[in-house]
C-alpha cells in the first residue's frame, strides 16, 4: 500500500473531523438563539415549516438548532473522559510495566478486575448510583474505559523495558524518572494516540445511551441521547425529533471511526517498539510535534529493532 | 499443575477484587441505604427510624467490617434486599436471567448466521464490486448502535407495518425484534472478523494443494476453510456473548423484554443501588467464568495456545 494514499487519507479524514468538532464547538458561541425557548404554540413543526429548518418538537424548540448545541456537550465531555483515561492509563501502565514483579502482578489483577465487568453495566452502575450530571457521567465512562490504555502502555513498556536503548539508558546514569518520560512516554505515545482516536465513537455511543436511559447532564439538555429519548413519545407522527440527533450521532461515530482507522494505518511502522536513532532524529520524543511533522512531511522513519541494526526509509 | 494452582490463585484474586470493586459501588452513593430505603417507598423517615434502620442494615460499622458480612451473605447466596421492590435481589435476577440468556442467544444465532455466509463469501471474492459494497454496508452497521436499529424497527413494525402484537409479546415469540435489534451491528462487526480470517486461510498453502487436487473452490471455502477458522470464531463468539450480556440493557426497555438490563434500567431509575451493585457483580462473575470456558475450550481444540491467554489478554507481553 503506497504510504502517501494513507495520509492524505488521513488528513482528508483529520480535517473533516476537525470541521464537525468545530462547528459544534463554535456554534454556540455565534448563534444567537437559545435552543431551550420553548413556544407551545409552535409544537411538532414538520421540517420546512414556520421557518424551522429540521422541524420542532413538542415543546416548540428548534430541533436542528437544539442538535448542534448538544454536540457540543457531547463532544466536550467526550474529550474530558479521554483526557482523564490516557493520564490514568497512562500512568498505571507506566507503573506496571516498568516496574514488573509485585506491582505489575498486583496492578493487572486490578485492571482484570475493573474489565471483568461489563462496558455498559459498569457504566450504567457508576452513573445510575452517582445519579444524573456532566461530571458524573464523565466519572463512570473513565472508570469504564481506562482498563484499555492501561493494558496497551503496559504491554509496550513491558517490552521496552528489556531493549537496548534502556540499557544504555542505564550505563549512562539516568535516574528512573527521566527514563520514564524522556524515553518510555514516547513510545506509548503513538498506540495511545490511536486507541484514543478509536475509543472517542465508543465514549460518545454509551454517553447517548446513558442518557437515553435517564442518566447523564441533568435536564434540560440537548444531548443526543436524551433527545432521543425525548422523542420516543410522538414519534409516531414527529419521526424528525428522533431522526434528526440519531443522524448528527451517527454521523459522529463514524467519523471518529474513520479517524481512528486512518490515524492508524498511518502510524503502522511505528508499531515496532524499539529505541530511536541518534540526534540526528531531531523530532524524537517530542509527542505531537514529532508525530505529526513525521505524518506530513511523510516520512516514515524505522526505528532501531533491539539488535541495533538501524535502517531509515524515506517516502515521499 | 503449578501453573494451574497459578492461575487458580490469580482468578480467585480476581474474584476477590472484583467483589471489593461492587461493594465499593454501593458505597458511592450520596444517600445511604438506610435513607434510601425508605423513600424509594415513599416514606419519609424520622430519625429515630433511620437510626433504627442502620442499626438493622449494619451501616454503623467501619466499612472492611460491613464489607466482610455482605461477603459472607453473598457466599450464602444472598445478594442483599432491592431497595425498589423490597423483594430480594437473588430472585428478581434469577428470575431475570433466563429472558437475557434467550436474547442473547438469539441475537448471537442471527449474528452468525448473517456474518458466517457474508465473511467467507467476501473473503472469496475479494476486492470485487460485492466484497467492496458488502464492507461499506458492515462498516456503517457497525457503527450503528443496538438501540438505533431497535428503535427504527420499532418504528417500523408499529407505525409502517401496524404489527403491534409483534411487540407485546413476552414469550419466546417476542424475542425476535429485540434479537435482531442487538444482531445486526454484531453480524456487521463478525463479519468483518470473520473476512479477515477466511483471507489468511485463503492465502495459506494448503488451499493451492486442495486446488491442485481438484478440490471445488466451493468445497474449499465452506467445509476447509470453514473448519480452519472455527477455532478463532469460537472465541469472537465468546467475546460476543460476553457483549450481548453487557449490552442489552437499552435494547430490552426499549421492547421491554424483562431481562436482565431492563431491570437494571428500573433499578437506576430508583436508585435502588443494592440492586445495581448485586447486578454489576453478578454479570462480572458470568463474564469471569465464560471467559475461562472459553479459554479452556480454545486449549483444548487448539494444543498451541498456552493456557492463560485469556480473552482479557491477561497474561501476554504484545499488546
Amino acid at each position: 500500500m503506497p504510504r502517501p494514499s494513507a495520509r492524505t487519507k488521513f488528513l482528508m479524514v483529520l480535517s473533516a473531523t476537525l470541521v464537525f468538532v468545530g462547528i459544534l464547538l463554535v456554534l454556540p458561541a455565534l448563534v444567537p438563539f437559545d435552543p431551550n425557548d420553548t413556544n407551545l404554540s409552535e409544537a411538532l413543526r414538520a421540517p420546512g415549516q414556520d421557518g424551522f429548518l429540521l422541524g420542532s418538537d413538542q415543546l416548540g424548540r428548534d430541533v436542528l438548532l437544539r442538535t448542534l448545541f448538544g454536540g457540543s456537550e457531547s463532544v466536550l465531555m467526550a474529550f474530558a473522559v479521554l483526557v482523564v483515561v490516557v493520564l490514568l492509563g497512562v500512568f498505571v501502565g507506566l507503573l506496571s510495566g516498568y516496574f514488573g514483579g509485585k506491582v505489575d502482578y498486583v496492578l493487572s489483577k486490578v485492571i482484570t478486575a475493573f474489565q471483568a465487568f461489563p462496558s455498559f453495566v459498569l457504566a450504567i452502575a457508576v452513573a445510575g448510583i452517582l445519579g444524573q450530571g456532566m461530571l458524573n457521567m464523565v466519572v463512570a465512562l473513565s472508570v469504564v474505559y481506562w482498563t484499555q490504555f492501561a493494558r496497551q502502555v503496559r504491554s509496550i513498556v513491558a517490552s521496552f523495558r528489556h531493549s537496548d536503548c534502556l540499557r544504555a539508558a542505564r550505563m549512562c546514569g539516568a535516574p528512573t524518572r527521566s527514563i520514564l518520560l524522556k524515553y518510555a512516554l514516547p513510545e506509548v505515545a503513538g498506540p495511545v494516540a490511536v486507541m484514543a482516536a478509536l475509543s472517542i465513537s465508543d465514549i460518545i455511543l454509551t454517553m447517548a445511551g446513558l442518557s437515553f436511559i435517564g442518566l447523564g447532564p441533568e435536564r434540560p439538555t440537548n444531548e443526543w441521547g436524551t433527545m432521543i429519548a425525548e422523542a420516543q413519545p410522538t414519534f409516531q407522527y414527529a419521526i424528525w425529533c428522533m431522526l434528526v440527533p440519531m443522524f448528527a450521532l451517527f454521523v459522529a461515530i463514524v467519523l471518529f471511526n474513520l479517524l481512528g482507522d486512518a490515524l492508524r494505518d498511518v502510524l503502522d511502522a511505528r508499531n515496532q517498539v524499539s529505541c530511536a536513532s541518534d540526534a540526528e532524529e531531531s523530532d524524537f520524543g517530542r509527542f505531537g510535534g514529532g508525530l505529526l511533522s513525521r505524518i506530513v512531511r511523510g516520512r516514515q522513519t524505522e526505528r532501531i529493532p533491539s539488535d541495533g541494526r538501524k535502517k531509515e526509509r524515506i517516502r515521499s | 499443575m503449578k501453573k494451574i494452582a497459578s492461575t487458580i490463585a490469580g482468578a480467585v484474586l480476581v474474584v476477590f477484587l472484583v467483589t471489593c470493586i461492587a461493594f465499593a459501588l454501593a458505597a458511592l452513593s450520596p444517600t445511604d441505604a438506610a435513607v434510601q430505603s425508605f423513600t424509594s417507598m415513599g416514606i419519609a423517615p424520622t430519625e429515630e427510624q433511620l437510626a433504627q434502620k442502620r442499626l438493622e442494615l449494619g451501616l454503623d460499622q467501619p466499612a472492611p467490617l460491613q464489607y466482610l458480612s455482605w461477603l459472607a451473605g453473598l457466599l450464602q447466596g444472598d445478594l442483599g434486599t432491592s431497595l425498589r421492590t423490597g423483594q430480594p435481589v437473588s430472585d428478581m435476577l434469577f428470575g431475570a436471567l433466563p429472558y437475557t440468556l434467550l436474547l442473547a442467544a438469539a441475537s448471537l444465532a442471527v449474528a452468525v448466521l448473517l456474518a458466517v455466509p457474508t465473511g467467507l463469501l467476501c473473503a472469496q471474492r475479494q476486492g470485487s464490486v460485492f466484497d467492496r459494497v458488502v464492507r461499506a454496508v458492515t462498516y456503517l452497521f457497525n457503527a450503528l448502535p443496538s438501540f438505533f436499529v431497535a428503535l427504527i424497527l420499532l418504528y417500523v413494525f408499529s407505525v409502517g407495518l401496524n404489527m403491534v402484537d409483534v411487540l407485546s409479546t413476552r414469550d419466546a415469540s417476542g424475542v425476535f425484534l429485540p434479537a435482531l435489534s442487538l444482531g445486526l451491528p454484531l453480524a456487521a462487526w463478525l463479519s468483518r472478523q470473520i473476512r479477515a480470517y477466511a483471507l489468511e486461510q485463503l492465502n495459506a498453502p494448503y488451499v493451492d494443494g486442495l486446488r491442485s487436487r481438484g478440490v471445488s473452490e466451493r468445497r474449499i471455502l465452506w467445509v476447509h476453510v470453514l473448519r480452519n477458522i472455527a477455532v478463532p470464531l469460537l472465541t469472537l463468539v465468546g467475546v460476543s456473548f460476553g457483549m450481548l450480556l453487557g449490552g442489552s440493557a437499552i435494547v430490552e426497555s426499549i421492547f421491554s423484554w424483562p431481562g436482565l438490563g431492563y431491570q437494571s434500567v428500573l433499578a437506576v431509575g430508583h436508585r435502588d443501588y443494592a440492586f445495581i451493585s448485586a447486578f454489576a457483580l453478578t454479570m462480572a462473575i458470568l463474564y469471569l467464568v465464560l471467559n475461562g470456558l472459553v479459554d479452556c475450550a480454545y486449549r483444548f481444540l487448539d494444543p498451541r495456545v498456552k493456557l492463560g491467554a485469556s480473552v482479557s489478554g491477561e497474561v501476554s507481553d504484545h499488546a
